[in-house]
């Protein structure tokens, strides 16, 4: 489980983060909703500890943040992170090396998958792409938990297809999975737990299945009562 | 997979809906395999857990049923079978009976524009 | 332990890839200057001597009786070999700015996949720095190398009534330069370098100081190195602090900001340390 408790986080003299609060539970596609602004990659950053807090905690499986921990849990960023010299080959084998949970097997099923070549240059890939290598090298780590951001903003349609397909069958098995978006209806029957981010404060959070059952609105119905009621 | 998912009814249910809606139908023979959690999942463009979900109610219902390491398969239990055909047939009257309740129709005229569906149905249309 | 050297052999052949264009770059200047000095330099005085005697109709005891012999000296204090060193100090000060900051500001921000490595952050500083190590001593291994094809390459041009030969240490000796970048007492030579090292670490923590706090940081770690530059310096106040000119040896003084250097370099590395654990931000 990933713990996140009372995070606050400045950017100059703005607040972004305004006492931050929620778990991400294994075998769960959780997803961080905010329709305006900044907030949701911060928080992603603050859990990957590539950003400090001003105050608050976060927990990975009960523990704080260390070096170690890149081996259980990974982020999928929205926008290309390898040297773009690199071939996707070249990008591959650098995950390799430092990672020991690098799963070859499940790197060369997404390669095929994906149709990329192995020989093409990160700086040479579509924006389709980019999002394919990246998910490709977040997905090839034996990991407890998978962060993403927006993986499906700018992203034509086949990929979106692809990477949907990816997130149906292959992502979250006994994985907990974060998520963020602006943008819901894509994905609305995939993600587990609800998370509405809004002016630095989780506003809702909820099961979207529940939601349905127990209420009869869908995910959008309780993002239009929650932003316009 | 012809299942165009609403947004607002839980999904296990319309996957279970699905389901029986197939077995109904003769498409899922008894005794046949039916597709894995993470095929479905994969087909549907849905969470593998309301996928789960939907077939752990199934097998309550004892719908299918799932051998250890083995796809899980329709059940071959006639009694099982018959009363789903019969559940199914209830819920569609009940729902096309409240549906005409209102209209001013006698039930000989109503019978006969089922026989007229029915027949229209059997020639292909 | 045996898995994190591993890691860290990894990332100094890592950064070592990502050098050894500019490396090889400037070792390249660096040869080709310094041949053209060999050359260039002794065929024009040669010319030059040759003249002289043609047109004073001197013989060339006469010649040498009034003129310098050539020698590996004007060759040293000439731009052909000074603009290269001159061009190595900048070009790796330069590269020690840009071996951090390309990390965020390249076409991709590499400093993600970088800090997500499941390793001691410090190892990517570690290898950052032993980069600039190995770029300086190879850029020095090779100047010296240079330097003694250069005496053979000279001696061979020069005839040798016209040549004062000297061998490599000699050499080394000759100009002020050479004297600072290449001290033939181990003592020094160990100083003079810490020395270098310890501004590269402190830069690298003023680097550090500015990508954690942006340009708050900026002034924090400018602040900082002036202190480190004050601390180091200290040593020569302390005659005039304490009115009295004879307290300290030279030797002992300069053992004294050789000492401070190194505990400005321990405090340079434990505050990288903290800045990369706790405040470093993408």
């Amino acid at each position: 489980m990933i713990e996140v408790k009372d995070i606050h986080k400045n950017f100059g003299r703005k607040k972004v983060l305004k006492g931050v609060s929620f778990t991400v539970n294994k075998g769960e596609i959780t997803c961080l909703i905010g329709i305006n602004g900044v907030g949701k990659t911060t928080i992603l950053n603050a859990i990957m500890d590539l950003t400090p807090i001003k105050r608050g905690e976060i927990l990975i499986d009960e523990k704080q943040h260390s070096p170690e921990m890149y081996n259980q849990i990974t982020f999928i960023p929205d926008a290309a992170i390898m040297l773009p010299g690199m071939t996707i080959q070249q990008a591959m084998d650098f995950m390799k090396e430092y990672h020991s949970v690098w799963n070859e097997k499940r790197a060369k099923d997404l390669l095929r998958f994906f149709k990329l070549k192995v020989s093409d240059k990160i700086q040479d890939l579509s924006k389709g792409n980019v999002a394919k290598v990246n998910l490709l090298m977040g997905l090839s780590l034996d990991v407890d938990y998978i962060l993403m951001d927006e993986p499906f903003s700018g992203i034509d349609i086949f990929t979106r297809e692809q990477i949907t397909e990816v997130f149906s069958s292959r992502l979250v098995e006994d994985r907990g999975v974060l998520i963020t978006t602006h943008e819901i209806s894509d994905i609305e029957h995939l993600i587990d737990k609800v998370l509405l981010l809004d002016d630095g404060v989780i506003m809702k959070e909820f099961y979207a299945e529940a939601m349905r059952e127990n209420e009869g609105k869908s995910v959008v119905d309780v993002l239009r009562e929650v932003y316009e009621g | 997979m012809n299942l165009i998912l609403n947004k607002r009814d839980p999904i296990y249910l319309q996957v279970m809906h699905f389901l029986k809606k197939e077995i109904v139908a003769g498409h899922l023979k008894p005794g046949e395999e039916i597709l894995s959690r993470r095929q479905l999942a994969n087909d549907l463009k849905i969470n593998p857990n309301t996928v789960q979900r939907a077939y752990s109610e199934m097998e309550a219902e004892q719908l299918i049923y799932t051998e250890p390491n083995k796809p899980s398969k329709v059940t071959e239990d006639p009694n099982v079978l018959r009363q789903l055909k019969s559940e199914w047939v209830n819920q569609a009257v009940k729902e096309f009976v409240s549906a005409i309740q209102t209209v001013d129709i006698t039930i000989d005229e109503v019978t006969d524009l089922i026989k007229t569906e029915m027949n229209h149905h059997k020639n292909g249309g | 332990m045996k898995q994190s050297l591993k890691h860290f052999i990894r990332l100094v052949n890592f950064e070592f890839e990502r050098m050894y264009k500019f490396l090889f770059a400037v070792m390249g200047i660096l040869i080709a200057a310094n041949l053209a000095g060999y050359i260039l330099l002794p065929l024009e005085y040669m010319n030059n001597a040759r003249e002289i005697m043609r047109i004073d109709s001197l013989t060339t005891a006469q010649f040498i009786e009034n003129n310098d012999p050539f020698s590996m000296y004007p060759v040293s204090i000439s731009l052909w070999v000074l603009g290269p060193i001159a061009l190595g100090i900048i070009g790796f000060i330069f590269y020690s700015v840009f071996i951090w900051y390309r990390e965020w500001f390249g076409k991709n921000t590499f400093i993600y996949r970088l800090l997500m490595i499941p390793v001691s952050r410090m190892q990517i500083f570690f290898a950052k720095f032993l980069m600039i190590v190995i770029g300086v001593f190879s850029l020095l291994a090779l100047q010296l190398l240079s330097l003694w094809i250069g005496e053979i390459i000279v001696s061979n041009i020069v005839l040798g009534e016209f040549y004062t030969s000297y061998n490599l240490p000699q050499i080394l000796q000759l100009n002020y330069i050479f004297q600072i970048i290449f001290p033939s007492i181990g003592e020094v030579f160990l100083g003079s370098y810490i020395i270098g090292f310890v501004a590269v670490l402190v830069l690298f923590t003023v680097i550090l100081f500015e990508r954690s706090f942006r340009i708050k940081g900026l002034v924090m770690g400018i602040g900082y190195a002036i202190a480190c530059l004050f601390f180091v310096l200290s040593p020569n106040l302390i005659p005039t602090v304490f009115k009295n000119y004879h307290i300290l040896f030279d030797s002992e003084l300069i053992l004294l900001i050789f000492g401070f250097s190194l505990i400005v370099g321990m405090i340079s590395i434990l505050l990288s340390r903290y800045l990369l654990k706790h405040k470093i931000t993408v």
